[in-house]
C-alpha cells in the first residue's frame, strides 16, 4: 500500500470493528513506515484524550430529574396551546382592555373635574311686554351658567320679529348684558329682557 | 394529554443520552438541556414524519443535531469547515511528528487534558462533534455512525481523522511541543 493512501485510511486502525483485511494491509504498511507509525501514534493520544475526557465533557449519568419533567411539560402546554397566535390574543387583548378602561376613567375624570353650576337663586327675571313696541314676539329662553365667566349668566335663546314672517328667529346669543339680552338675529336689534319670555321648562344648564 | 404521556415514554427513555450528547456538543448545560427540550417537542410534532428506517434515538438525534447547528448559528459560532480545512488553523502535521522535545502528553493532568479536548471540539464544525458524539459516547462504529448521519463511511473517517489531528495538535502546542 502506498503511503499516502495508508495515511488517509489509519483511522482503520481505530476501530475494531473496522475490515480485518484492510488492517491487516494497513498494520504491515505501519510497521515499515516511521511517518505512518508516527501519525498513528498521534492519532491514537487524540483518541485516547478524547476518550479518557467524555466523563469529565459529558458525564453519564440521569439527567431527567423531576424539575427538568415539569419544565418539559410547561413547554409542551405551551406549544400545544389551542390557539397558535396565543400571544397575539393576549395582546389584543390587553391593549383593547387598557384603551377601555382608559376611556372609563376619562369619563368618570371628566364628570368629577366638571364645576358645580351655581343654583339659580331669586325669581326668574321679569318677562312679558312683548308685542310692537319691541318687534320681536317673546320666545322662551334658556338659562345657562359658563364656568369661564365666573357667574355671569349667559342668556341663551331665540326671539322671532312680531311682524316678520313665521320662522325668521334670531341666532343663538352668547352673551347678556345686564337687563338686556344681545341678539345676533337677522335684524340685529337689542331686545330689553323684559321683552324676552322665560319659560322655564325650557331654560336649563347648556353647558 | 395523549401528548404528555409521549413526552413522557421519550424522555424516560432518551433523555440522558441526548443530553449527553448536547453536552459534549455545546459545553453549556443550559444550553444543552434547552436542545433536548426543543428536540422533544418538535419530535411530538413531527412524529408522522418518522418513517422507522433507522432506530428512533438515531432520527432523535438528527432532530438534535438540526438543533444545535440552529442554536451554534444563533451564538455565531458556525465555523464553515472549507476555513477549516483550508485556513491558517490547518494541522500542520509534519511539525506534529518531528518536534519530540520532553512534556509528554501522560504527565498532562486528566482534567487539563479534558479543558484541551474541550477547546478542540468547541473549534471544530458541527458535523464532526456529531461524528464524535456517535463514535466516542454511543461507542457506534464507523458504518453505524455512517448509517445514523446518512453520511459516506469515507466521509466519516475523514471528519474523524481532522477531529483527532486537532484535538493532538492542541494538546502538544498546549505543553510547547512544538512552536507555536
Amino acid at each position: 500500500m502506498e503511503c499516502d493512501a495508508a495515511r488517509e485510511r489509519l483511522v482503520d486502525l481505530l476501530d475494531e470493528k473496522g475490515d480485518p483485511e484492510l488492517r491487516r494491509v494497513l498494520e504491515e504498511h505501519v510497521a515499515g513506515c516511521p511517518t505512518c507509525r508516527a501519525e498513528l501514534q498521534l492519532l491514537k493520544q487524540a483518541q485516547a484524550a478524547l476518550l479518557g475526557s467524555v466523563e469529565e465533557l459529558a458525564p453519564a449519568r440521569t439527567y431527567l430529574s423531576p424539575a427538568r419533567l415539569r419544565r418539559l411539560h410547561r413547554a409542551l402546554a405551551i406549544r400545544s396551546y389551542p390557539f397558535p397566535s396565543f400571544r397575539v390574543l393576549v395582546a389584543s387583548a390587553s391593549i383593547a382592555a387598557i384603551l377601555v378602561a382608559g376611556f372609563f376613567i376619562y369619563q368618570s375624570a371628566a364628570a368629577l373635574l366638571k364645576p358645580s353650576v351655581p343654583p339659580r337663586q331669586g325669581s326668574p327675571p321679569l318677562f312679558g311686554q312683548a308685542g310692537s313696541e319691541t318687534g320681536f314676539q317673546p320666545v322662551h329662553i334658556g338659562l345657562a351658567s359658563s364656568p369661564q365667566q365666573d357667574g355671569l349668566h349667559i342668556v341663551v335663546g331665540y326671539a322671532q320679529p312680531v311682524d316678520g314672517p313665521r320662522g325668521a328667529w334670531s341666532q343663538r346669543q352668547d352673551a347678556t348684558q345686564q337687563g338686556r339680552l344681545l341678539l345676533t338675529s337677522s335684524p340685529g336689534v337689542d331686545v330689553p329682557v323684559e321683552n324676552v319670555l322665560y319659560d322655564s321648562e325650557q331654560a336649563g344648564y347648556w353647558w | 394529554m395523549a401528548n404528555k404521556r409521549l413526552l413522557d415514554e421519550l424522555a424516560h427513555a432518551h433523555y440522558d443520552r441526548l443530553m449527553r450528547a448536547a453536552l459534549f456538543m455545546c459545553n453549556d448545560p443550559e444550553a444543552a438541556e434547552d436542545l433536548v427540550q426543543e428536540t422533544f417537542l418538535a419530535a411530538i410534532t413531527s412524529l408522522e414524519s418518522f418513517e422507522g428506517r433507522s432506530s428512533f434515538y438515531t432520527w432523535l438525534y438528527g432532530i438534535l443535531l438540526n438543533k444545535f447547528r440552529a442554536w451554534l448559528r444563533r451564538k455565531g459560532k458556525l465555523v464553515a469547515l472549507d476555513e477549516m480545512v483550508s485556513g491558517t488553523e490547518e494541522v500542520n502535521l509534519a511539525e506534529l511528528l518531528t518536534d519530540h522535545r520532553p512534556g509528554a502528553p501522560e504527565e498532562v493532568t486528566q482534567r487539563e487534558t479534558a479543558q484541551l479536548v474541550r477547546e478542540a471540539l468547541d473549534e471544530l464544525p458541527a458535523h464532526h462533534r456529531s461524528v464524535l458524539v456517535l463514535r466516542y459516547i454511543e461507542r457506534m462504529s464507523y458504518q453505524e455512525v455512517a448509517d445514523t448521519l446518512g453520511c459516506s463511511l469515507g466521509t466519516v473517517k475523514s471528519r474523524i481523522h481532522y477531529a483527532l489531528q486537532r484535538i493532538a495538535g492542541k494538546i502538544r502546542r498546549h505543553w510547547g511541543m512544538i512552536a507555536p
